[in-house]
Parts: C-alpha cells; structure tokens; sequence
C-alpha cells in the first residue's frame, strides 16, 4: 500500500458527501479516513457510497442489507465488462483490417486521424481529470459508438457480405458498447455523478452516412476509424474503471 | 488542286524575238536587253488585268470563284465575266463571287474588269475537275462527360440539307488533353449526308478518368461526293470545346469504386492541390505519371481479380491518404445445370450452378433475372442472397393451364451478361417432397392399410409410391403401388401378402409418372399383424427311454414364422389301431412328453395351439425297425458343421432324421435332430453348439412304413484337438533286460478326437537328472516306439541293461495332435544268470579243449611219438645232420653238429630204472622253470649213465663255451627227466617200450645255466647214453616264445632238438599219453601244429 490519498473531486467542488470519504489507494480498495482514526480500519468499497443513495448506517440494521457490495459488484461487472470488451475489440479491429486488403493490414498504415462527429478521441488531456469526470466522457463516446458501428456494419455487409464473422462482431460490439455504457452510465449515478442531461440525437451516422457515400474507400477508413476509437474508448473504460475497481491504482 | 491556264494571246513582237535569236548570235545582248524591257511591259500589262482564278465549293451548289488583279484590280470591284461553251452567258459580278455549279465540261471563262483603264480581257478555261471541294467547318453541337464511366458524348450537325445529293462524309474527331495539348484519341467517323440536318453523337470512353485532367475535343470532316469530279479537302477543324471537373467533386481520387473486368488495365489519379509522395494497389507502389498541376495518376496492367472488399489503390501525401476502390472481377458466368421442377405442381423451383466466381459481391455481384416467356412472368434473384455453398435458385408460381414453360436466366453484373435457356413439362418435372403422416391399419393376419399425406396437386398426373416392408431378420421388400393424384393430398392403399403376427416396419416413397425423381423417405411406422394359426405342426422326434418301456416324445418350437402367433400350448395324442388317448394340454414352455406305451404300435399326434386355432397335427411312430448290420463309423467335421452321408434306400419312403448329441452324456442321448427329405443321401449337421474336441453320437434313421430304422451311428468331431491328458502306464514287470509297461485307455471326454496311436519313448535317464528333462524323440539316445495299434495297451521293451534306471515317458496323439507326456524311472534287474554263464563257458571251453586234445594226443601218440619222439630218430629229419653249405663252411656262430668223424671216446648208456614221477595236474609246467630241484634229485635214481666219449675235435675244444665241458662224451639223458613228472599208472609205466635201452636223445638240457647246476650236470656227464657234442652252455636260445629270451641278461638257456641248438622242439616220449603240456613259457599251440606232419 502506497498509503497516498487523493480525493474525488469533479466540476470543481468536491460534493459534501464526499469531504468525510476519502479513497486511498492501494491493493485494498477504498477506505473511510476518519477523524483520529487510522484509514486502515475502514476498509472495503462503502468508502465510496454517497450517503445520499445510501443512508447512515443504522447500527440496528441488518449489515447484509448493505447496498455497499452492490456498488462495488457492480463496478467490479462493469470493468469486467470494459475488460472483456477491450478484447473483443482488438479481435474486431483484428478481423476488420483483415476484410479491407491491404494496406489496412500492413504495418504502419495510419489514415489519419479524421474527425468523427460526436466522437473524439480520447485526449491525453483527460489524464488529469478526476474518474467521475472520465467516466462522463467515456460515457459519452459509449453512447456514440454504437450508431457508427451500425453504420460500419451496413457498410461492411455490402461489401464483405459473405465476412460473416465480421458482421457477427460489429452486430455484437454495438449491442455490447451499449450495455457498457449503460453500466457506466449506472456507476456514475451511483457515484452520483450522472451524465450531463440529455445528449443531443447522435449526427454521427448521417456524418458516418455521407462519409460512406462518397466512396468504398473512404467507408473503408470510417470503419477502421469507428473501430479504432471503440477500441480506445473501451480500453480507456477499461483503464478508468480499473480506479475504482478493487486492486486497481487509485 | 485547280489548274488555271491563263490564256492570253501572245504578243507578236514575242515571234519576231525567237526570229532574231535565230538569226544572229552577235545580237544576243541586245536582244536581251530589250526582251527584259518587254517583259516588264508585259507583266505591268498583267498585273492590271484578272489573273490566278479559282474556283471552290463547300456545298456543291454554287461554286466560290475568285481572281487576282494588281494594279487596281478588285477595287474596280465590278467584272464581267462571261462563261462560254456552246452559249455565252455573261454576268456582272464583283471580284469573288460565286457562280452557279457547271456541267462537266470545259468552259470559257473571260472576266473583263469594268471601268479600269489599261486593263484586258482575260480568258480562263475552267473545268469541275478545277474546282475543289471543301466542306463548311463543322461546328461541336455539344460536348458532355459521363464521370462514372469517364466517357465524353460528342454532338454536332452534319448540315447535310446544303448537300444537292447524298454524300459519304468522314468526321474526325480528336481529343486532346490540356497539358501539353497532345492529342490523346484521334478517330475517325463515317457518315451520310441524306439532303437533312441530322445530328450525329460520338462517344468516347477514356482510359483515364476524365476528372483527371481537361479533355479537348475538335472535329473536322470530309466529304466524300461521287458525283464530284473535282478536288476534296478536309474541312477545317472546329472549335475545340472541354469538359472541366464537377465543381462540387470532393473524391480526390478517380475512379471510385470502379468495377473492371480482370486482367484489363486502368489508370488511376489523384487530383490534389499537394505533392503525392506515393501511390500504391493493395501492397505495391505504382510509379507517379506526372498530369497538370499535382495531380497524378498511375497505370495498372493486368490487375488481378479483387477480394470481396475490392482492390485499394491509395495516393499518400504528406498528411494524408486518398484512395480509391477498384472492383475487379469477372462477368457473370453462363447459369449451368439450369433446372426447374416442381415439388407439387403449385410452385416451379428453378436452380442452376452460377459457374466460374466473379469475384464481385454485394452491390456489384450478379443478378439473375427468370423470365418465362409464355406467361411473360419473370423473377429477379440477387447473387449475394445466398451463402456461396447454397444452390441458386428462384420460385415461380404455376399457371394451372400451362405445363410447358420456356424459361429464360439471365445473368447480369456491371462486366457482362449471360443467359441460359430451358424448357419444360411441368408435369414431367415432379419431385414430390416427403410423405408424412404415414400410418398404418391391420385388416387381417396378412394385410394392412397404409396411409399419408403427400402435399401437392397432384390431380394431372399419376403417382408412383414405392413401399418398403421390413421384417425382422429379414430382408427388406419393396413394392410399387400406382395411384391417381388426389386433391386432398391424402392416400392410402393396402399391403396384403404379409405374414400373421409378425412386426413389420413401413415406409414410403412417391415420385409422379413419367418418373422424374423419388421423394425422400417418409419415416418408418411398425405394425404388428394379428395371429392365425400355425401353418405346421412342431417338429417332433422320439426316443425310447433307456429302460425301454416309455417313449419320450420331443418336439421344437415352432418358429414365428410358421407359428403365426403365440403359442399357448401343446396337446399330445397317441393312437393304436385299437386305442387313441390324449395327454392333458402341455404348457408352450415344455417341449417334451412321456408316454407309457404297452407292445403295440403307436402313432404320435403333437398339435400347437395359439390363439387363432391348433396347428396341423406333426406324427410319428413309436416302432423301430431293427438293424442288424450296424456299425459305429467315424466322421470328422469343419467349424461347427460336420457332413453326414449315407446310401439311397429306396425303400425309406418317409424322411431322414439324424439326431445326435453328446457322447459323453449319460442317460438318453439327444441333442438334437435334423430331418431331410427321403431322397437324400446327405446333410450337413450345423450346431452353434458343436465344440471342438467334443465327441458326437451321430444316428442316422431312415423312415419307412411309419417306423425309423437306425442305419447309421457315426461318432464324430467337428474338430479334433490334442488329447487333453497322458494315458495312465504301469510297469508290469521288469527283468534285467527288459521292461513290460501297461497303460490305459483314456477317457472319451479326455481323449478329444480320434486316438491314433502312442508314442513310446525310453532311454537311459535317472530321476531328478537334467537328461531327463529333455527325452525327445529326436535325440541319439532316445527310443521311440510309435504304437499305431490303439488296440494294444501293452508294451514289453527289451535288450535292455540290468541294473540300470530307464526314463519311461508315454504319450498319446489323435488327429488333432500330441497330447501330454508322462513319464516314469525303471531300473531294470541284475544279471546274476548272465554272470555265471560268462564264467561257466570260458572254464568249459577250456576243458573240453583240454578233453579233445588229450584225445587228439592220445589217438595221435603213435605219430607225435613218431614225429617228435621216434624210437630212433631219422637223420634225415634232423637238422644236426643237414649239411648245409653255411654250415660246412664253418659258420663259427652255428654251432650245430659237425659230420666229422666221431670216434667216441667215451659212451655212458643212461637207462630208466625207475617210474617217471607221476603228473599231479594237467597244467603245462616248464620243467625247466618248475622242477630243477626235483629233477636233481630223482636223476640219480632214475636214470643210469652210459659213458660214451666221442672223439674230440680240436677246433670245437677251441670254443670258449666248452670250457667248463672238460672233456668230450656221449650222454644219454631220458627224455622224460626234462619234464615235469608226470603222473602215469603204474602199468603203463611198465608198459614203457623205451625202459632203459634204446635211442635216447643226444642232448641233455640243463635246467639251468647257474653254477649251482653244475654239479647236476657233473653228476649226469656221469651217466651213461648218447650226449649232445656240444656243450650246451654256449646255446643261445632265440626263440620268442621263450620266456626267457626276452630275459637279455639272463643267462642264456636253451632247449630244444638235440639236433640242432636252434630247435625249440621237445622230444617227446613215445606212448606218453600223459605227458606233460608245455607251459605258456616254452610251448604252445601253434608250435605243436607248426611241425606237424602232414599225415
């Protein structure tokens, strides 16, 4: 145990809640820091429960009501998840260079980096954000995944319709993007940390749409794209989730 | 082009001039002068008049002349100019003008300048031939692009209603690209003028995408007027219009997501404001061909057929990629194996193999469209619906009016078409699919209903249903039922010829007639049929107990086949003429009966009974026929079958049967049975329960007159093996030179096959040795004996050795091999008989020779006494008295007697006074070795000596060995002193003719040579009688058979003849009978026949 401590803090201010928990780091998890108290007594993921989803404890109450293990099961299933995807994702990235032809196989073939709407690159810049605030983004661009997927996988049906691995894999890696980020969508909520309001209708797939449009070729470099940035939108998931999780790096 | 002649009439001075020249030479100077003078006066003149008239069309309706005039000409802007042939028609005209087109032909043409001062007339001759025909300049309608398929559409108009008459015309196109402006298409394209305006289009496809660079296009023509005799020019080109880029294009790359056919070529660009620094198809970089500004292109030859996702072709600037797609691939493949049928006759199902792949897929792969051309109905079907291992094939609904279709397929993609064609009777075409619901009803013991369910329309046609009927263990059986097409789809026929309770399984197959093909097999449906009765009675046999007054009475189950249901039970019933009774009925697990039946015949009734009813009676007899000619016979078998033969008997009118069972079971022996018809004389008897090395009882009876005679009993083998142990031996008795073994039969059960005799081996082995071990037959020592006699059961072996242990080792052997060994030590007797015979024979062997040659001796004595022992010797026999030439010669080593006169000196006359001393043994004795001191001293009392003193010769008296001698004298020495004495009864010692007189033998052997002896020599030298001249002490006796010859050191003693010293002869007395044997050491047989006479 490293014994360092570092707060959750986003948009600025930390949240009243959070002043009396504070989360070290360490192969233990998370522990409460309290007043005169050694943290190494309060140990275990209720460190992270707002007391506003979670009421005081009462001494009287049952301790296995405790919505405590729930929190932590279900961040421990969603990096799960994030982790499982980050695999699949490097095999669907895998699979999809193999059904352009070269030069997307090759090593050192890099298109560049366009643009895609709604959909950014992970930024370095977002190192020095707090998790909440990464989850937030990567809530996000989970939430913008899945009609670019769609759109690759329509695009790759016509034209390796008999790449029914592919199909099969991008089918999936929509369907499983969404339920990544409805996990993460549902941490942050427990972390009371929910996504800003309501996001805007997607433009990605009519951007992805008219982009297919203007040729196979460019089709072609959408979907190594879209399959790029699934891959590092999940790794990074992954990575940010792996805060939170026990026996992750705070 | 045009030739004018301009004809101007020549000057008159110009023919004086060419007559001066003629005349003079010296004036060529001033000729010469003056003829420039006049020249430039001519041409001033010239110039001032019309000059160079030509003449051109572009229409062939008016012809274009026009002239030349220097000085003024032109501007005086109004001729007249007249054409002249057979009329003269003049016109006032400008300087160019046209005229209307003339006939061909020449004409005359003078074009006078009108109000100009100084000038002339001039005259041309003008033909059509003269005039040249030059089209108008074409003029470029319109120029469009299609970019998709980088083709340009060209649009002009011929302008062909100023044409008088039909023309030929030849455009020529040519398009150009800005760079450089070079002329990348030049063609040429022929039309006709019609007297109409008609406008043309040109198309042309560009190897290059016409994005890639502007596209020039001008065009000229030339028309080709048969009727025109004159010059035909080319028009001049028209106005070159482009095509420009689609402004709004942003594909930096062309083509997109072009679709070519493989192995052709294409050129790709890049339109880009920045520099490319590469370009590259799939993994290979293409060499940059440079086109305006930066943009770039590459050519790529040959490109081979794409993957699904197509070929990329990729332009790489600094920052950024541009690419492109191309889709290369095959045209559409001709449909093969095209083939339509119908599975009910509602829908037609049409399917083929689309052939070589043309490796194009989604949007681009092919589609094929099914058109039936009777009905115009059609159906289209995209390639990529289906997974490349699945059939292609469409569906098209059935008219029911139509049964011939003409279908037509065609297949299409972006690189060709191909169809394929085929026509068909529907009806002819069914396939019908599976039956279903087939089910099945009994009517009765042998039919049963089946129905199914087949769906279709089939009521136009015929159906052909095959069953399939299988039974347990039996081979499956079709049939064919035919049957009209209902509407209900539902059918159902009957299948009748079945057998009574037994399971059948079913199923069914329908096809339509013409048969086209079978369905597949409808599931299988069991049913079971009801029972009847059995169609035979059980298979009976019977066998009289072994006390002989019951009769048991077996019989088989009967098998499902003939029992045609369960068998409840059995009911028995015997008959006799005068009594038929029945037992009580038999439960179906007993198959068997006993009865106790009196003497009579009876006859055997066994019926089964299932539900359905009672079987045909089975019967048989209780009587059977003796035999009294039985033998047991010996069979042997193969595997678990075995072939039993027998004679035809006529008279066996019924059946075989043969029974059999195990021999070495007890009690009433039955196994099982067989029977066969009555004209066999064979069968095979095959039992899963035959074993190998099982003996068998095999009895074979015949049938007649309702009883069964045994004619056969055959014992047998399927197969024989090696017995499975040795037979028990026992010695019996045991001698010293033999052996007597005894052993016993081996039990049937042990035997396992037929005995074919024993093996017998014995050597000399002890118990508990390593030898023993390995008695084999092979070995050396080892002695086998084969008994092939299986009969015999003993074994006397002999020329054996007493006393010595013998290892027995027995074994038997049947067809099937050797059995087991077993062996036994035996030590035979002692030959004590033996020994004493071997000590009786030699003793009475040497007796009875004794007994013969005392005989012989006896018998001969008158001639032993003659020959050895004569009364009075004969000189001539005697050696002493040969006179040999060596000897005469005075051989000194001879010392034989000399024939020198002999004047005795001194005769001593030696007689026998007393009896020789009696023989106490028939042994031979030497009396030389044995008795030298009995003979000293019974010599003085026996025997009387007369002196007899030869003369003495000198040269002998010189003999060293008659030192001793002294002097020379006669002694007569009885012969019977030599010997031994020998015991003689007193009578015929009486008898004794020699007594004390007559010859006696010159020669007196001294016992020994020992000095000792010389008394005894002295005391006989004192005797009277004949005595050897020599002095015997110098004898050397040579003889081997002396034993003392071999003594060297001895001294030397020698007896024999007295008439020679080398005679080893005795003088034997005359009718001495008894007299002694020569011992070993001086006489011997051979000697005594040696000089044998020949008498």
């Amino acid at each position: 145990m490293s014994g360092a401590l570092f707060s959750l803090s986003w948009n600025g201010t930390e949240p009243a809640w959070l002043k009396n928990w504070r989360i070290q780091s360490g192969a233990s998890g998370f522990r409460k820091s309290e007043p005169g108290r050694s943290g190494q007594e309060a140990r275990g993921w209720g460190a992270l429960i707002p007391p506003l989803l979670f009421p005081p404890e009462d001494p009287q109450a049952d301790s296995s009501a405790s919505p405590l293990p729930h929190l932590e099961a279900k961040i421990q299933q969603t990096h799960s998840l994030a982790r499982l995807l980050t695999k699949y994702a490097e095999q669907l990235l895998q699979e999809y260079v193999q059904h352009q032809g070269d030069p997307f196989g090759l090593p050192g073939f890099s298109p560049p980096r366009l643009p895609v709407a709604d959909l950014s690159d992970p930024a370095p810049g977002h190192a020095g954000l707090p998790v909440p605030e990464r989850l937030r983004l990567d809530a996000a661009a989970l939430a913008a995944l899945p009609p670019l997927l769609d759109v690759v996988r329509r695009l790759q049906g016509e034209l390796n319709p008999r790449a029914l691995r592919l199909l099969r894999r991008l089918e999936d890696a929509a369907r499983q993007v969404r339920a990544l980020g409805a996990a993460v969508e549902a941490v942050l909520a427990a972390l009371g940390a929910e996504s800003r309001g309501p996001r805007p209708e997607p433009a990605a797939a009519a951007v992805a749409a008219s982009t297919a449009s203007a040729g196979v070729f460019p089709a072609k470099v959408l979907g190594f794209r879209v399959c790029g940035l699934y891959l590092e939108w999940v790794s990074r998931t992954e990575a940010d989730l792996g805060q939170l999780a026990p026996g992750g790096p705070a | 082009m045009m030739d004018i002649s301009l004809c101007v009439k020549r000057p008159s001075w110009l023919v004086d001039r060419k007559r001066m020249r003629m005349a003079s030479n010296s004036q060529w100077l001033l000729l010469t002068a003056v003829l420039l003078y006049l020249t430039n006066q001519v041409n001033s003149q010239k110039k001032s008049t019309p000059h160079d008239l030509k003449c051109v069309t572009n229409n062939l309706k008016v012809w274009d002349c026009s002239w030349r005039a220097l000085f003024g000409a032109g501007r005086a802007a109004s001729y007249e100019v007249c054409i002249e042939k057979r009329s003269r028609t003049c016109y006032l005209l400008e300087k160019n003008t046209t005229i209307p087109p003339l006939l061909p032909g020449h004409y005359e043409i003078t074009v006078h300048p009108l109000y100009e001062f100084g000038s002339s007339k001039s005259k041309f001759i003008l033909n059509e031939k003269n005039i040249s025909l030059i089209p108008e300049t074409p003029e470029i309608l319109n120029l469009s692009a299609d970019f998709s398929t980088s083709t340009l559409h060209l649009k002009w108009n011929d302008k062909g209603s100023v044409f008088p008459h039909y023309s030929n015309v030849i455009w020529e196109i040519k398009v150009l690209h800005k760079k450089n402006m070079e002329i990348v298409k030049l063609v040429t394209y022929s039309t006709t003028l019609n007297g109409r305006d008609t406008i043309h289009h040109w198309n042309w496809t560009s190897d290059m995408p016409l994005e890639c660079a502007i596209h020039y296009v001008g065009i000229r023509c030339y028309i080709d007027d048969p009727q025109f005799s004159g010059h035909k020019e080319w028009s001049d080109w028209s106005l070159l219009k482009n095509i420009s880029l689609p402004p709004d294009s942003q594909t930096k790359v062309f083509p997109q997501d072009k679709v070519i056919l493989a192995g052709s070529d294409i050129t790709v660009c890049c339109v880009t404001q920045e520099k490319v620094l590469s370009a590259q198809i799939g993994s290979t970089h293409c060499p940059l061909i440079h086109l305006d500004g930066e943009n770039v292109a590459i050519r790529i030859r040959n490109i081979s057929a794409s993957a699904s996702s197509g070929t990329n072709v990729v332009f790489s600037v600094e920052d950024n990629i541009f690419g492109t797609v191309v889709f290369a691939g095959y045209p559409p493949d001709i449909p093969q194996k095209l083939n339509c049928e119908t599975y009910d006759l509602k829908e037609i199902i049409c399917t083929w193999n689309p052939g070589r792949p043309t490796s194009l897929e989604g949007p681009r792969s092919t589609s094929y469209t099914l058109f039936e051309s009777f009905s115009g109905k059609y159906v289209r079907f995209k390639g990529d619906e289906v997974s490349a291992n699945e059939n292609y094939q469409l569906f098209l609904q059935i008219l029911s009016s139509q049964e011939i279709h003409n279908f037509t397929l065609n297949a299409q993609n972006l690189l060709g078409q191909t169809e394929s064609t085929l026509l068909v009777n529907i009806t002819e075409k069914v396939h019908p699919r599976i039956p279903t619901s087939l089910k099945a009803k009994d009517i009765n013991s042998t039919a049963v209903i089946l129905s199914w369910h087949l769906p279709g329309n089939f009521t136009k046609v015929k159906l052909l249903c095959q069953i399939e009927i299988n039974k347990t263990n039996s081979e499956h059986e079709l049939r064919n039922v035919t049957m009209r097409g209902v509407e209900s789809s539902n059918y159902l026929t009957t299948v009748d010829k079945l057998n009574p309770y037994t399971i059948y399984t079913f199923r069914i197959r329908c096809s339509t007639d013409p048969f086209w093909k079978w369905s597949k097999w409808s599931n299988e449906k069991q049913c079971l049929t009801t029972e009847a009765i059995p169609s035979k009675g059980p298979d009976i046999w019977r066998e009289w107990s072994s006390d002989g007054r019951n009769l048991i009475i077996y019989w088989k189950p009967l098998p499902i086949n003939e029992a045609y249901g369960k068998i409840l039970s059995y009911n028995v019933s015997y008959s006799s003429d005068e009594e038929t009774k029945s037992l009580s009925e038999i439960p179906d697990t007993q198959h068997r009966a006993e009865l106790q039946l009196d003497k009579n015949d009876y006859i055997i009734s066994v019926v089964a009974k299932n539900s359905a009813g009672s079987s045909p009676p089975s019967k048989i007899a209780s009587m059977e026929i003796p035999n009294d000619d039985l033998k047991i016979e010996q069979a042997l078998g193969m595997g678990n079958r075995i072939l039993l033969t027998w004679n035809y008997d006529p008279n066996m009118t019924c059946d075989y049967v043969i029974k059999w069972c195990n021999s070495s079971q007890s009690g009433p022996c039955l196994m099982d049975w067989k029977k066969v018809p009555p004209n066999s004389t064979e069968t095979v008897i095959e039992s899963d329960q035959f074993r190998p090395g099982v003996r068998y009882n095999f009895s074979v009876y015949g049938c007649r007159n309702q009883g069964y005679q045994l004619l056969r009993s055959v014992i047998g083998y399927v197969e024989e093996l090696a017995p499975a142990v040795a037979p028990n031996f026992t010695v019996e008795d045991t001698s010293a030179d033999s052996i007597l073994v005894k052993w016993e039969e081996i039990p049937v059960e042990e035997l396992r096959g037929f005995l074919r005799g024993y093996l017998f081996y014995f050597e000399k082995g002890e118990r508990d040795t390593s030898k023993i071990m390995g008695l084999e037959p092979g070995r050396f020592d080892t002695k086998v004996k084969n008994i092939t006699d299986i009969s015999q059961k003993t074994l006397r072996i002999a020329d054996l050795q007493g006393k010595t242990s013998y290892h027995l080792v027995l074994r038997a052997y049947t067809g099937g091999g050797m059995g087991p060994e077993r062996s036994m030590f035996v030590v035979t007797k002692e030959n004590s008989e033996g020994l004493i015979i071997a000590i009786l024979i030699p003793v009475a062997v040497a007796v009875i020779i004794g007994v013969v040659t005392s005989i012989l001796c006896y018998r001969k004595r008158e001639w032993i006494k003659e020959t050895f022992y004569p009364d009075i010797p004969n000189p001539e026999n005697c050696k002493a008295l040969q006179f040999q030439k060596s000897v005469c010669e005075g051989n000194s080593a001879l010392k034989t007697l000399e024939m020198n006169p002999c004047t005795p000196n001194n005769v001593e006359v030696l007689e026998t006074r007393s009896v020789a001393l009696k023989i106490e043994d028939t042994e031979i004795i030497s009396p030389v070795a044995e008795r030298p001191e009995d003979r000293s001293d019974a010599e003085p009392e026996n025997h009387v000596v007369v002196s007899y003193c030869p003369p003495v010769i000198e040269e002998e008296l010189a003999n060293p060995g008659a030192e001793g001698g002294g002097a020379s004298q006669v002694i007569y020495i009885d012969v019977q002193s030599m010997y031994q004495p020998q015991a003689k009864p007193e009578g015929e010692l009486d008898s004794d003719p020699v007594g004390g007189a007559g010859y006696k033998p010159q020669m007196h052997l001294p016992v020994t040579s020992t000095v000792d002896d010389l008394d005894a020599d002295d005391d006989l030298d004192k005797t009277a009688g004949y005595r050897p001249q020599a002095n015997v002490n110098t004898w050397n006796l040579v003889s081997p058979d002396s034993p003392r010859s071999t003594d060297s050191n001895s001294e030397i003693v020698s007896f024999g003849s007295p008439c020679s010293i080398n005679s080893r002869q005795f003088l034997i007395p005359p009718k001495d009978e008894d007299s002694p044997k020569s011992s070993g050491g001086g006489w011997s047989f051979t000697n005594f026949f040696q000089n044998k006479p020949n008498d």
